[in-house]
C-alpha cells in the first residue's frame, strides 16, 4: 500500500472524528436535555480536544505545506505499519466515543480519570504514528 | 338601628360562648303600595338591609363576624324569605373562636349549648328579626317562613361547624313562633352579595381596619367580583362572579359529601351495636360467645371512633428556617406548652438546628378509650386493643365524656408508641411502590428512612434522580385536659443528579459522591414542601386510622 493513501485516509479519519466528538459533546450537553452534566463535559473537553487539536493542527500544517506536491508519487508501506497506524486511532476514538456515552447511561464518578488512562495509553503512540507520517 | 343583646351560657361548659350583639341597619327601602317594596335577591340596587353579628371580645378574644341579610316578601305577603349571607369570618386564627365552635361541634354539645339559652334571650333574636322595619306589620300574615343561610367564606370546616351552630339557633328561634307558620330553613347556597354594603358599615370599617394587609387583600379578592356588580350593572354580574361561586358550590358540595359519609358511618355503626347488643342479651348463658360479642363490639366502638375523627379538625405548622421562630408563628399553643416543646425536642438531641428540619404539630382530642398497647416489638394496624370498662358512653352529658386532665405519663408513653407505630405503618404503606426494588430502607432503631436511586420522587421531575434520608421523631403530650398535642419532627437531607437521558441509571454512590445537595440548592424548597405533603398523608393516614 501506498504510504499516501494511508497519509490521506488518517488526514480525514482525524479531522472528522475531532469535529465530530466536540459535536457530540455538545449535542449531550446542550441539545439533549443535559445528558451529560457540565462537570463531565468540562472534563472532555479539557482532556480530550487538546490532544486532537494537536493532531488536526499537524496533519493541517502538513497538507498546508504540500499544496503543490503531487499525491502519486509514493513509496509503499508494509502491513505491519499500516495494521498499527490505523489500528490505534481506530481504538483510541471509538475509546473516547464508548466512554462518553457510557457517561449518559450508567455514569461512573472517576471519568475524567478513565479519559486519562487512555489519553495515556494511547497518546504516545499516536505521537509516534502522526510523526512518522505527518513531519517531514 | 336595634341593638339587641343576646347573651348564651352554655351550661356546665366552662366557655361563656359569647355575647350576641345584633344590629339590624335598614337602609332605603322602596316604597310600593304604601307599605314597602319586593326586595329581591337579583336586585342588589335595593337590597334593604343587613345584620351586623358581632361578638363581644371579653371572654374568648373574639373578634366579629358578619352577615349580610336579604328579605324577600311574595306579592301576597304571605311568604317571607330571608337570606343571611355569612360574609366572612373575620375572626383570627390564633384566637380560640375555632377552639370554641370545635369543641361544640365535635362533642356534640350544640344541643347542650343551646338548651342553656334562656328562653327570653332567645325570643329577643327572635322578635328582632320581626322588628325590622316593615316586617313587624307582616308578622301576622306570613304563612311561610324561608331562611337560607350562604357561607361565602374559605374556610371549609370551621364555618361550617359556625354555620351548623348558628341554624341550630335559628330553628330554636324559629321553635317559638306561635303562629303555626311553615319554616323552612335552607344551607348552605352561595350566592351574591354586596361589598361596598360592607364598606359603608362603619361598624365593619372599624374591623376592616384592623384587619391585616393581607386578610384585607384576601377579602378584597373575595368580593372583588361582587364590587364590580355594583359598578357594572346585572348583566356583567353574573360572569364575572361565576367562576367564584362555582368554586364554593363545589366546596360546600364536598362538606356535604362529607358530612353525609360521617351520618352513614354512624348510622352503620349504631345498627352494629344494636346488633350486637341483641347478641349479648341472646347468648349472655353461652360463655364461649362471650369473646365474639366483646369483639363485635370493639369493633363497633372502633368504628364510632373511626367516625368521629373524620369530623376533628387537624392543625398543621410548618416552621420557618430560624429555630428562634419556631415557636412564634400562628400556632395555638400556649408559652408553657412552647416550652414544655421546646425541652421535648432539645432532649431528644435531633437535628433541630439544622435548616432542613421541619416541625409539625397535629392537636387531637384525647381518645375516649384507654389504650393498651401491647407488648410485642411491632405495632400494625388493629394491633391496639381498646378495654371496654373504660369507655364511657357517647350518649352520656359533657362531664361524663369529659377526660382526667390528670392524663397518666404511662398512658401517654403508650400513646407515644401508638402514633409511632402508626406513623411507621404509615411509611411503608406511603413507600410501597419501591419497597421491592430494594430502594428504600426503613431503620426503626434510628428512626431513619433511607431511599436510595428514586426518580424524582422528591422533585417530581423525572430527570432527577435523588439519594435521601428521612429522619423522623414523633412525640406526645397533654395539650390541654381534653386535647392531645403531637409533634412530628421530619428532617429531610438528600443528593440529587440531574440528567435528561431516559435510559439513564445512575448508582447510589455515584449520587452520593458526585450529587448536589438539596439543603444548598433551589431544590430544597422542593424538600419542604415534598416534607409537607408526607405530613399531609400522614394526617389523613391517622384520620382514617
Amino acid at each position: 500500500m501506498k504510504e499516501v493513501k494511508l497519509k490521506i485516509f488518517l488526514s480525514y479519519f482525524f479531522i472528522i472524528s475531532h469535529f465530530i466528538i466536540i459535536g457530540y459533546l455538545i449535542k449531550l450537553r446542550y441539545i439533549n436535555d443535559e445528558w451529560i452534566s457540565s462537570e463531565d463535559f468540562q472534563a472532555a473537553m479539557s482532556t480530550i480536544v487538546p490532544v486532537l487539536a494537536m493532531i488536526t493542527t499537524a496533519i493541517i500544517s502538513y497538507v498546508i505545506k504540500n499544496k503543490n506536491k503531487s499525491l502519486k508519487h509514493s513509496k509503499n508501506i508494509n502491513s505491519q505499519y499500516l495494521v498499527i497506524s490505523t489500528i490505534i486511532p481506530i481504538i483510541f476514538l471509538v475509546s473516547v466515543f464508548y466512554l462518553i456515552h457510557r457517561q449518559t447511561i450508567t455514569p461512573v464518578e472517576n471519568f475524567i480519570g478513565l479519559l486519562g488512562v487512555i489519553e495515556s495509553l494511547f497518546g504516545v503512540y499516536l505521537g509516534f504514528i502522526i510523526k512518522s507520517l505527518y513531519e517531514d | 338601628m336595634n341593638f339587641i343583646d343576646c347573651h348564651m351560657i352554655p351550661k356546665k361548659i366552662i366557655y361563656i360562648i359569647c355575647v350576641l350583639t345584633i344590629v339590624f341597619q335598614v337602609r332605603s327601602y322602596s316604597q310600593t303600595d304604601g307599605k314597602f317594596g319586593m326586595l329581591f335577591n337579583e336586585d342588589f340596587e335595593n337590597v334593604n338591609s343587613r345584620i351586623f353579628l358581632s361578638y363581644k371580645e371579653d371572654q374568648l378574644s373574639l373578634r366579629s363576624l358578619a352577615w349580610l341579610y336579604d328579605v324577600t316578601i311574595s306579592d301576597s305577603m304571605r311568604d317571607l324569605k330571608i337570606t343571611l349571607y355569612h360574609v366572612i369570618n373575620i375572626s383570627d386564627r390564633d384566637n380560640s373562636l375555632e377552639t370554641l365552635f370545635l369543641k361544640i361541634y365535635e362533642q356534640s354539645l350544640i344541643e347542650d349549648a343551646l338548651n342553656s339559652i334562656k328562653d327570653e334571650d332567645v325570643f329577643d333574636l327572635y322578635s328582632a328579626l320581626f322588628q325590622m322595619r316593615g316586617l313587624s306589620d307582616l308578622k301576622n300574615k306570613l304563612k311561610n317562613i324561608e331562611i337560607e343561610i350562604i357561607l361565602l367564606d374559605h374556610d371549609d370546616i370551621i364555618n361550617y361547624s359556625l354555620m351548623q351552630y348558628q341554624f341550630a339557633i335559628l330553628k330554636r328561634v324559629l321553635s317559638l313562633d306561635k303562629e303555626n307558620r311553615s319554616f323552612t330553613i335552607s344551607s348552605p347556597r352561595t350566592s351574591y352579595f354586596r361589598y361596598f354594603q360592607i364598606k359603608r358599615s362603619k361598624v365593619i370599617k372599624q374591623v376592616y381596619d384592623q384587619m391585616t394587609k393581607k386578610e384585607q387583600r384576601e377579602l378584597d379578592s373575595l368580593m372583588f367580583s361582587s364590587r364590580l356588580v355594583g359598578e357594572m350593572g346585572r348583566d356583567a354580574k353574573k360572569a364575572n362572579i361565576s367562576s367564584l361561586l362555582s368554586r364554593r358550590e363545589e366546596r360546600i358540595r364536598q362538606l356535604k359529601a362529607r358530612k353525609e359519609e360521617i351520618l352513614a358511618a354512624r348510622e352503620r355503626i349504631r345498627k352494629e351495636r344494636m346488633k350486637a347488643n341483641q347478641i349479648v342479651k341472646e347468648g349472655s348463658k353461652n360463655k364461649s360467645s362471650n369473646n365474639k360479642i366483646k369483639d363485635s363490639l370493639k369493633i363497633a366502638n372502633n368504628k364510632e371512633k373511626l367516625a368521629s375523627k373524620n369530623e376533628i379538625r387537624i392543625y398543621a405548622s410548618i416552621t420557618e428556617r430560624k429555630f428562634d421562630s419556631l415557636f412564634k408563628q400562628k400556632w395555638r399553643v400556649t408559652d408553657a406548652q412552647n416550652k414544655l416543646t421546646l425541652k421535648m425536642i432539645k432532649e431528644m438531641n435531633f437535628r433541630i438546628d439544622d435548616p432542613n428540619t421541619l416541625v409539625f404539630f397535629i392537636e387531637r382530642p384525647f381518645d375516649r378509650y384507654s389504650f393498651k398497647v401491647p407488648k410485642t416489638k411491632k405495632l400494625k394496624r388493629g394491633n391496639v386493643n381498646y378495654t371496654s370498662t373504660a369507655r364511657p358512653s357517647r350518649e352520656g352529658k359533657s362531664e361524663d365524656i369529659r377526660l382526667n386532665p390528670d392524663f397518666g405519663v404511662s398512658k401517654l408513653k403508650g400513646l407515644e408508641s401508638y402514633y409511632k407505630s402508626q406513623f411507621e405503618s404509615f411509611l411503608l404503606e406511603n413507600y410501597r411502590q419501591i419497597l421491592s426494588s430494594k430502594s428504600f430502607n426503613l431503620i426503626k432503631s434510628n428512626k431513619l428512612i433511607i431511599i436510595k436511586c428514586v426518580n424524582g420522587l422528591i422533585t417530581g421531575d423525572n430527570r432527577i434522580w435523588e439519594n435521601f434520608e428521612i429522619q423522623y421523631e414523633l412525640f406526645v403530650q397533654n395539650y390541654d385536659s381534653d386535647n392531645l398535642l403531637i409533634t412530628l419532627l421530619l428532617n429531610i437531607s438528600g443528593k440529587y443528579v440531574k440528567n435528561g437521558n431516559p435510559k439513564f441509571n445512575p448508582t447510589y454512590d455515584f449520587i452520593q459522591n458526585k450529587g448536589n445537595d438539596f439543603s444548598v440548592d433551589v431544590l430544597n424548597r422542593d424538600v419542604k414542601e415534598y416534607g409537607s405533603n408526607l405530613f399531609e398523608l400522614f394526617k389523613s393516614y391517622v384520620i382514617k386510622e
